[in-house]
């Protein structure tokens, strides 16, 4: 029953991750699409957003694997 | 070794120290009185600024073992997926068919995890040295 309520909680935990990544993912296509000299910028802040939010949504996957035991 | 919670654990020990060692007055200003709040508002924002200051480094910590151990146990399942298949060395075939599906995989998710660890390291390196650099600040 833990395990089972476990997988949930780490499926919902990618959820999380992919919706936020995508949000900023489309903020960023539209930047560069408006302005594309700035390209090299606009790259650098994405893949520091990524790594946050990703980081919030291992979180949520390894607090779920330890707790699910 | 980024595997191992103890390891990422030491490291945001160190910034912890560094940040609370090297912290002026303005620094512990913001944390136990800031500037124009009444007091009864101090009293709710206290505790919480205390935690505040906890909850950083550990975030610190978590966020690198997680995404270390996510890629761990991925590489991990694609290379059991070898011994499953293969019936734990019973059935020849069917590990030589695990293998040649599980080894393009495997080093696909390396190479991915190698990518993901560089990232992450850069990642507690920039947040680190915000925090140290937010806590020596003189102006504001």
């Amino acid at each position: 029953m833990a395990a089972a309520l476990a997988a949930i909680g780490a499926g919902l935990a990618a959820i999380g991750a992919g919706v936020g990544i995508g949000m900023i993912g489309s903020k960023a296509m539209e930047g560069i699409a408006r302005q594309p000299e700035a390209v090299g910028d606009i790259r650098a802040n994405l893949i520091l957003a990524a790594a946050l939010i990703e980081g919030a949504a291992l979180i949520g996957m390894i607090l779920s694997f330890l707790l699910g035991q | 070794m980024s595997g191992n919670i103890s390891f990422t654990l030491t490291l945001a020990a160190i910034t912890f120290i560094l940040t609370n060692v090297f912290g002026n007055k303005h620094y512990w200003g913001h944390i136990f009185a800031m500037p124009g709040v009444p007091k009864f508002v101090l009293l709710i924002l206290t505790p919480v600024e205390i935690l505040g200051m906890f909850t950083k480094p550990f975030s610190l910590m978590m966020r690198l073992f997680g995404n270390i151990t996510a890629g761990h146990i991925v590489v991990l399942s694609l290379v059991s997926l070898i011994f499953i298949l293969g019936d734990n060395g019973n059935s020849i075939p069917g590990a030589l068919v695990g293998t040649g599906f599980a080894i393009p995989f495997v080093l696909f998710m390396s190479a991915l995890e190698l990518l993901v660890a560089f990232l992450q390291a850069f990642i507690f390196t920039l947040l680190s040295a915000i925090f140290i650099g937010m806590a020596v600040e003189d102006n504001h």
